[in-house]
């Protein structure tokens, strides 16, 4: 059976990312700004569609506070905070933590809490990427969860369509920063369709 | 080690995107930023061009960093610029063929 390709984040859709999504192959989408008439218009295309919500905490209190009201939604989260972080990392209601450049470095501390899935964004990629300390700490979290047999999602981070990436290239992305000679294609099939799949109430 | 004492294999990236030359200028500066001088002399990093589409071709082991720097490619010659991989081959020819 084919691989059933999954891009676990883009910030808004219109038809020209629908059409880039199909395009390249994709089958599940996530979408942090969705509305119901572009939603139905991936679905004629054989794309599903979720809806997306992204915090970015920067307390424990405050994270908590945000997903008392989470339904139905795929639930992703930006830690601002070390507390935030460690808190994002074994709550079962947070679907992926987003890795990003000011996100606070891993320590054994974390590696013990840490159960969900974390997501690496392109697009937060591109904005550390000249942030030596932000890309040395993104690096080592994606190396730990490969090393831990956490589940990594990559993502793109798109805004527009221009900015949506074929699933092959996000695969080679997270194979370089964990030092594979393969694309990690579980990365952006296997591992987002489980996430997108899982049951909500 | 020189190619020519260990025969390395290569690999063929094809780019979907402009095909300015100056798109390449900026893809190796990103390269360069993140592997340096020797990464950039290592991975054996140059412009191919197959049927006027830009292709790049490096030694195997360095697909997935050149793909890396190819993902993080957000400008070249002053214009908002975002370059996709559309197939890693090891024969040129086969990358003509998905050109068609």
């Amino acid at each position: 059976m084919a691989r059933q390709y999954a891009d676990i984040y883009l910030r808004g859709l219109d038809e020209g990312c629908i059409a880039a999504l199909v395009g390249y192959g994709y089958r599940l989408a996530c979408v942090e700004n969705l509305s119901n008439e572009f939603a139905e218009k991936a679905r004629r295309l054989g794309l599903t569609v979720i809806r997306k919500r992204v915090f970015n905490p920067s307390s424990r209190s405050e994270l908590l506070r945000s997903l008392h009201e989470i339904n139905e939604v795929c639930v992703s989260v930006k830690p601002l905070s070390r507390e935030a972080l460690m808190t994002a990392l074994r709550d079962r209601r947070v679907d992926t933590v987003i890795l990003h450049g000011g996100i606070a470095e891993v320590d054994r501390h974390i590696l013990q809490v840490w159960e969900n899935a974390v997501e690496l964004a392109v697009s937060e990629l591109v904005e550390c990427a000249g942030n030596v300390k932000g890309l040395r700490t993104l690096i080592a979290y994606c190396r730990k969860a490969v090393e831990n047999e956490v589940p990594v999602a990559v993502s793109s981070g798109a805004a527009s369509a221009a900015e949506i990436l074929p699933p092959q290239q996000l695969a080679y992305v997270l194979a370089a920063l964990t030092d594979l000679e393969a694309p990690v294609l579980n990365a952006v099939s296997t591992t987002p369709v489980t996430i997108l799949r899982k049951d909500r109430k | 080690m020189s190619e020519r004492l260990f025969r390395k294999k290569r690999r063929y990236i094809l780019i979907e995107g402009p095909r300015d030359t100056q798109v390449f200028e900026a893809l190796r500066d990103v390269f360069q930023r993140l592997y340096g001088v020797i990464g950039l002399a290592e991975s054996g990093l140059r412009k191919v061009d197959v049927k006027g589409c830009l292709a790049l071709a490096c030694y195997k082991e360095w697909v997935p960093k050149v793909v890396l720097a190819v993902s993080l490619v957000r400008e070249a010659a002053g214009q908002r610029t975002v370059l996709k991989t559309v197939k890693v081959s090891g024969t040129i020819k086969s990358l003509a063929e998905e050109i068609g």
